[in-house]
């Protein structure tokens, strides 16, 4: 690592980038003239304004310059506007129903599109201005409607707030040049940089520097539009041509190359707090996705890692970040050196790793029947898991089906065990409840029962997605000109633009219900110790009197994550039911939902809103994450786990399927050993998975860290789709990650 | 029926031989090596233990035994020795808790090898399969010829881990359905090997070279135990014997003592003082420089070793 990425580094963890922020951007575009415009140009001069306007600077020793420093945009909603979404607003937020959380909300509770990164490619191909042109000429055709007019001019607008933000750090450094006593090579190194911003204003990026600049540009002001969890798509493969032109041209060495990346990557950390969120995100929850490796642009059956990808790589081994979110393409051909790297990467505990197989990932998407086969190769990782196409997706993610809960309605005639949100009043009302299916006397089998649930379930999905329909969407003009289609059709993504609209919605505590519903069919059906309304009203007391009970429960039945058939079925069962009804639906743009399993926050924080459950947990404790097992609950080892996994059919879960293993640091300790870690993942892949992330660590360590935190200032895990420095994490999820089983000891 | 009597199965076990494998611990042992890593491992029978701290005091324990074997204090259910011998087991079955825990568990063949067959996708991948450990899994010998017979039509690859101290007609049974041979050598001096292990040491001895003319695939492992096994003076009579036999074309483990044993003592609630006495004395794992150094003695003399859990 060099002197300046050291630098660099040091102020990061320091925050000294916090300093430019403003806690509140005030001001306004409304007045006479423009309160008539429709929303999305007001928009559009809104971001214009924010981007002309807000707070810009420059560190020391920055080659990579730029970044958000406001959080929110002028106001442009009209009073109208404001008054009315206080009636009709579907966006309130409740844990239960209307749990689209995932997404930032402007001025007026409408949700801001998230995690859709714009088509880099094409903008390194064509550079700002082209955008521009393309409007304005679009502008003077005659059979244009007034709703792609309006579009085409958002377009000139946001293009022109672009151009001169960078405009804006071209006099900066001229400035600093005339005013500041800078070092000689400083001076030299800024006015390089001057003259290469000044170049990308008007022009396609003819260097990868220039390129790398005017991604991140454009990245940190999709954050000032309010889009978030925006990632970067497939930065190998964009960045490529640009990369093997300067080395041929010798203007750039590979050293160089990496310094660029390593300052781009740190600069992406800038964002990994964001105090606008309406919930409070955990640092780090970015989104910032960076795909690398997978199939060769315009080759489908090559794999496409190049000279990039291990710089890339390398620069994540030097800087040991929190952020980018590493997606990495892999698939059955991938060059041995890929795994390598990345072996070595999970060994010195990087958490920021996401592996995704390409092999059964392209299958899966295939699958959802919307996409083209090229599209498939060229498909790219964003937010913490999904899998969306670059520049032609208008994706939503969109809350979570709390496995459990249905579970719940059914022992209490479709009433919550609990009616109070402890942490977010109000109070869950109690027309937010299930179905009521009546006593419970009569379930003779374990089937009958199931079938109960499947209906509890089949309700939930229902209005979840009903509620996903009705919510009301922003204009996002920014993101919407980088979005193929959108910019062929002049249309707005919110209006439908884009070639692919794909919806996901996640299911959480898988673990946790096949676990529950294994012990009320053995205990119940099979074993009879214990009525169904017996068992309801333990549950409700939370397990009060029944310690015998519960550790029964705990210590002597089996578990998901041991490869114990009868219960891996049944988690097989309820989740590819929950996949089968979702994906029967559609979206508000007639796009598909797509299941994926994963959890969230779900496993700390929305959980505190499940009573006790048949599996032994109190109300309170944790439950698993994503597809993991219960805490604790793993007791065959890896194999076990992968096994139980293994067991769900991946090609039903389009929008992703996380299994997390946490791994002992020791286990890395000999080559040998990294062979048979790397072989184990490869049977993951070969037994029909699609992704994997990790954790490796030592537990001792964490308890250490969580006494002496000032020495473990750089130590990062994995939380439930990112990566995290432990120490800066709530203790709750500092606990959550501790009590991880550690496999390979 | 065929039974064996098992007291772990490990899966994903990666010090016990190439690539992932499964790793069956075989209840029984021959030997009564004073320093034991796996105390479980000793007896043939199956055993009830006891952990206190996973007691919740029900009590459901006490009102289920009829001959009143189970003590109120929660500190050690059980009297004197490690288990109740009149072998009811429904103190096991009732305790919720899993505070009283069974050690060993009867298998019929195609129940193990339906267990270990589990994982052959693991070990198709990283060239892995199943080793035998124990105790002394060749004590179990006409179920372990069933065995792996089975594993074999798998193709699965075979090792036994043994302490040697069996007839040699035990090898003989199943010397074509094995793979690999891990062989410890423990103590050379005879009269040590009585007092540490309580069996002289030639028939294991014995078994080694006969092993050696028949099969080219052995492994000698050296447990390095502080003071006992790993004192100049045992590890260069080992040496000698090594090169003496023509032993060199073999490759040679050194097991770097392990402390968590002490813990497992503990767990395990074994009191019995003749065993215990051996981790009063603090033994330390070896550190990194030792381990190097003892390695050093072996290559000196050009033989092939290496540290397990190092390299
Ligand atoms: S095994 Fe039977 S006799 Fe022995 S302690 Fe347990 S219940 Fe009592
Ligand atoms: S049954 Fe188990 S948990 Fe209950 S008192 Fe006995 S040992 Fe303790």
């Amino acid at each position: 690592m060099d002197r300046r990425i050291e630098y660099l580094k040091k102020i990061l963890l320091a925050n000294s980038h916090h300093k430019y922020r403003l806690d509140e951007f005030d001001g306004t575009i409304l007045n006479k003239d423009t309160e008539n415009l429709p929303p999305n140009v007001r928009k559009a001069l809104a971001f214009k304004k924010a981007v002309e306007e807000m707070p810009i600077y420059i560190q020391e020793e920055e080659l990579i310059i730029g970044g958000r420093t406001i959080f929110n945009l002028p106001k442009y909603h009209t009073r109208e506007e404001i008054k009315e979404s206080k009636f009709s607003n579907n966006n309130i937020y409740d844990p239960i129903f209307n749990n689209v959380y995932n997404e930032s909300i402007d001025e007026i509770g409408d949700h801001v599109s998230d995690t859709n990164p714009p088509n880099y490619g094409k903008i390194i191909k064509n550079g700002l201005q082209w955008y521009w042109d393309f409007a304005n000429e679009r502008l003077n055709e005659d059979n244009l409607e007034t709703d792609q007019a309006n579009y085409y001019k958002s377009v000139k607008i946001v293009i022109e707030g672009v151009q001169s933000h960078i405009r804006r750090y071209v006099e900066l450094i001229d400035k600093k040049i005339k005013e500041e006593k800078l070092l000689e090579n400083r001076e030299r190194e800024l006015a390089k940089i001057r003259k290469d911003i000044n170049y990308i204003i008007i022009n396609p990026p003819k260097t990868f520097f220039q390129a790398v600049q005017l991604i991140y540009f454009i990245h940190t002001l999709l954050w000032v539009e309010g889009v978030c969890l925006v990632s970067l798509a497939r930065l190998d493969q964009i960045l490529w041509p640009l990369y093997e032109k300067d080395l041929k041209k010798g203007i750039m060495t590979e050293d160089m190359a990496l310094e660029i990346i390593e300052c781009f990557i740190i600069k992406l950390n800038h964002e990994v707090d964001r105090p606008n969120s309406r919930f409070t995100w955990l640092k780090g929850d970015t989104g910032q996705a960076v795909t690398i490796g997978g199939t060769k642009e315009g080759n489908m059956n090559k794999s496409g890692e190049n000279d990039l990808t291990f710089i890339i790589l390398k620069a994540i081994e030097e800087l040991g970040p929190i952020d980018p979110h590493l997606h990495v393409r892999i698939m059955k051909n991938s060059d041995k050196k890929v795994w390598n790297m990345i072996i070595k990467l999970l060994s010195l505990g990087r958490a920021n790793i996401l592996l995704n197989y390409d092999d059964n990932i392209e299958k899966a998407l295939e699958k959802v029947k919307i996409y083209s086969g090229q599209d498939i190769a060229n498909y790219t990782g964003v937010g913490c898991w999904e899998q969306i196409i670059a520049g032609k997706s208008s994706y939503r993610q969109c809350g979570t089906i709390e496995l459990l809960r249905p579970l719940e309605w059914l022992l209490y005639k479709g009433h919550n065990a609990i009616d109070k949100d402890p942490k977010r009043n109000p109070i869950i009302d109690n027309k937010y409840t299930g179905i009521n299916l009546g006593s419970l006397d009569k379930y003779k089998t374990f089937e009958e029962f199931m079938d109960a649930y499947k209906t509890e379930l089949r309700y939930y999905i229902l209005m979840v997605v009903s509620n996903i329909i009705k919510t009301r969407l922003a204009y996002n003009p920014f993101i919407s000109t980088f979005v193929d289609d959108c910019l062929d059709a002049g249309k707005d993504i919110k209006d439908g633009g884009a070639k692919y609209k794909e919806t996901d919605l996640q299911a959480s505590s898988l673990a946790n219900i096949a676990d529950s519903l294994y012990a009320i069919k053995k205990l119940v059906f099979e074993e009879k110790e214990s009525t169904l309304k017996d068992l309801a009203k333990i549950l409700k007391d939370n397990f009060c009197g029944y310690e015998n009970l519960r550790q029964k429960i705990i210590n002597k039945l089996p578990k998901y994550g041991n490869g114990f058939k009868e219960v891996d079925d049944i988690a097989k069962e309820v989740a590819e039911f929950f996949a089968g009804e979702l994906t029967r639906y559609t979206n508000g743009w007639g796009g598909p939902f797509r299941a994926r399993i994963t959890g969230g926050q779900s496993y700390v924080d929305n959980i505190k809103l499940i009573g006790a459950t048949p599996d032994g947990r109190k109300i309170g404790d944790y439950t698993s994450f994503n597809a993991s097992p219960q805490l604790g609950c793993d007791k065959e080892g890896p194999t076990g786990i992968i096994r139980t996994v293994s067991n769900i059919d991946k090609l039903k879960f389009a929008g992703g399927f996380i299994l997390d293993l946490k791994f002992s640091k020791d286990l890395f300790s000999t080559q040998e050993n990294k062979e048979k870690f790397k072989n184990l993942i490869k049977t993951y892949f070969k037994l029909g998975n699609i992704q994997l992330q990790f954790t490796v660590v030592n537990s001792k360590t964490l308890r250490e860290a969580q006494k002496h935190p000032e020495l473990y200032k750089d130590l990062t895990v994995r939380v439930w789709g990112f990566s995290a420095y432990f120490v800066e994490l709530p203790k709750e999820y500092q606990d959550h990650v501790i009590r991880r089983t550690e496999l390979g000891v | 029926m065929l039974y064996a009597n098992v007291f772990d199965i490990k899966k994903f076990s990666i010090y016990d031989g190439p690539g992932i494998r499964t790793t069956i611990f075989f209840k029984g042992c021959s030997l009564n090596c004073k320093w034991c890593q796996n105390p479980e491992g000793h007896s043939a029978k199956i055993e009830l233990y006891y952990d206190k701290n996973k007691c919740i005091n029900c009590n459901s324990c006490l009102t289920v035994c009829s001959i009143g074997k189970i003590n109120k204090s929660i500190s050690s259910r059980f009297s004197n020795e490690i288990k109740c011998l009149n072998d009811c087991s429904k103190c096991y079955d009732v305790c919720p808790s899993g505070a009283i825990y069974e050690i060993g568990k009867c298998y019929e063949v195609d129940e193990l090898v339906r267990i270990t067959l589990e994982d052959l996708e693991f070990y198709k991948t990283s060239v892995g399969g199943v080793t035998l450990s124990g105790g002394e899994p060749l004590l179990q010998i006409d179920f372990i010829e069933k065995f792996l017979k089975k594993l074999k039509k798998y193709k699965v690859n075979t090792i036994i881990e043994t302490a040697g101290f069996v007839e040699w007609d035990n090898f003989y049974k199943i010397i074509n359905y094995t793979d690999i041979f891990y062989f410890d050598l423990k103590i050379l001096n005879k009269y040590e090997h009585i007092s540490y292990t309580g069996q002289s040491n030639e028939l294991i001895l014995n078994n080694l070279l006969k092993l050696s003319r028949e099969k080219s695939e052995v492994v000698i492992r050296i447990p390095l135990i502080p003071e006992i096994t790993d004192t100049d003076e045992n590890l260069i009579n080992i040496i000698d014997f090594i090169k003496n036999n023509k032993l060199g074309k073999y490759d040679i483990e050194l097991l770097p003592y392990n402390e968590l044993a002490k813990e497992k003592y503990k767990k395990v609630g074994i009191n019995c003082k003749s065993i215990n006495k051996y981790f009063d004395r603090k033994m330390k794992a070896q550190t990194r420089e030792i381990l190097l150094e003892r390695k050093k003695l072996f290559i000196k003399k050009g033989l092939k070793v290496r540290i397990l859990s190092l390299e």
